[in-house]
């Protein structure tokens, strides 16, 4: 009979444990095997890199004791701000330059990945223009990982009805990011857009979609305070 | 081990925090806020709860600083207030809601893919590094492997902060690393003799 994985702890960790069992598992390859992997998952737990506490947490932990408040969501602070207004900005660029141009192809607009469905541009494969250079397997992977991000955020139960106007306002931010993106993909189809540009597009995508799924699950995760 | 252990606080930094000095509270933050963060990540697996055990410890760690003594080591002290905040999380209802959506598939890898930055193309293989192992043990399981593997708590010590038996410490370690074996195994692409003596 082999000892168990508690006899086998005990014995990686000098407590006690009974004559036989510790006599068993000097003479038993298959035991001392096993007591050799159990020291280096804790030497490899041991090793783990540590984790550098988010940009941002110390102004919310100062604002928290000045203010009194119970807690300052640190998803809010310092660079996820910055990052949140250089987004908005970033659309309302976007948006004086399309304003300022006639759409061509506006009538396959695909919905938005926000509004329930995939975006025709996540499963359809006509994407890349006729004897585009494209690199097909970066393509095909930003693709993948794209659709990957919808799912996800598909499946994501609902946020809560009552939002902070922080939340509501970074999320509606990053939704129509990733509609705009879905459009100019759209006109994508059009031999204009380069290879570069629509990898740049589709590279852009899964960053916002990527964005939007780590507010989308703290959010889920903060839903029942 | 754990590396509270291995923070040294120069005695004047310490005692200017008690007197309430702001920013010799910022250095006691700079000083510890890694290990807490690690902490909270190990033992909860999920940023958003981390985040908030990070707060939460600092927040509490600063406005009881004052009355701080000194009768243990100010790194033991701030350890336990963390531990402390975690295992409040993990008891709460509102911690295991925000675990069902740990289901949804994609979810857990893409938040360790956050956690360290880096791309991974196939986010469904089922090769994975012991980081990847722990985050998917059970919360409780893998609480009690963070604490008596790294943080080297006594199953006496575990078995009071969970307000359970010694014999549950120990049946949840022993299942805990069951199944991390059974994750890690070289021929699934799981972590060798070799990775861990070059993480050593």
């Amino acid at each position: 009979m082999h000892a168990s994985i508690e006899q086998l702890l005990n014995l990686r960790d000098a407590a006690p444990e009974a004559s036989d069992v510790a006599d068993h598992v000097n003479g038993c390859q298959r035991c001392q095997a096993e007591l050799g992997r159990l020291r280096i998952v804790q030497v490899g737990l041991q090793s783990l890199p540590e984790i550098p506490a988010p940009d941002g947490a110390w102004q919310a932990v100062s604002r928290a004791r000045a203010g009194g408040e119970s807690r300052v969501p640190m998803a809010f602070t310092g660079w996820f701000w910055a990052g949140s207004m250089a987004a908005a900005l970033a659309v309302a660029v976007v948006l004086f330059g399309l304003l300022n141009q006639v759409p061509r192809g506006s009538e396959s607009r695909p919905g938005s990945a926000m509004n329930g469905g995939t975006p025709v541009l996540v499963s359809r494969s006509g994407i890349e223009p006729a004897g585009s250079t494209v690199e097909a397997d970066g393509m095909a992977e930003l693709m993948t990982r794209s659709q990957q991000l919808e799912q996800v955020l598909r499946a994501m139960p609902e946020g809560p009805q009552v939002v902070s106007a922080d939340t509501a306002g970074t999320i509606s931010v990053l939704e129509d990011r990733v509609a705009l993106i879905d459009y100019q993909l759209t006109m994508g189809g059009q031999p204009e857009l380069s290879a570069a540009q629509l990898q740049r597009l589709w590279q852009e995508r899964v960053d916002v979609m990527n964005s939007l799924v780590q507010v989308r699950y703290a959010q889920a995760q903060r839903a029942s305070f | 081990m754990s590396r509270f252990s291995e923070i040294e606080i120069a005695p004047s930094l310490l005692a200017r925090a008690v007197a309430g000095d702001s920013q010799a509270h910022e250095g006691l933050y700079r000083a510890f806020s890694g290990p807490v963060y690690t902490l909270a990540r190990r033992m909860l697996g999920q940023p958003a709860q981390a985040d908030e055990v990070l707060q939460d410890t600092f927040v509490e760690v600063l406005d009881g600083i004052g009355k701080f003594r000194g009768e243990a080591p100010v790194s033991a002290w701030i350890r336990k207030i963390a531990v402390s905040k975690c295992l409040m999380h993990l008891r709460s209802a509102w911690y295991r809601k925000g675990r069902s959506i740990e289901g949804i598939p994609g979810v857990v890898e893409l938040v360790l893919q956050d956690q360290a930055g880096t791309k991974e193309s196939d986010l469904t293989g089922v090769s994975m590094d012991l980081e990847h192992a722990l985050a998917r043990l059970h919360p409780v399981g893998r609480a009690v492997v963070w604490l008596y593997d790294v943080e080297g708590y006594t199953h006496v010590e575990i078995a009071e902060m969970l307000g359970k038996t010694v014999s549950f410490s120990k049946s949840q370690l022993a299942r805990s690393h069951q199944r991390l074996q059974a994750m890690l195994k070289p021929e699934q692409g799981g972590l060798t003799c070799m990775q861990a003596s070059n993480n050593s």
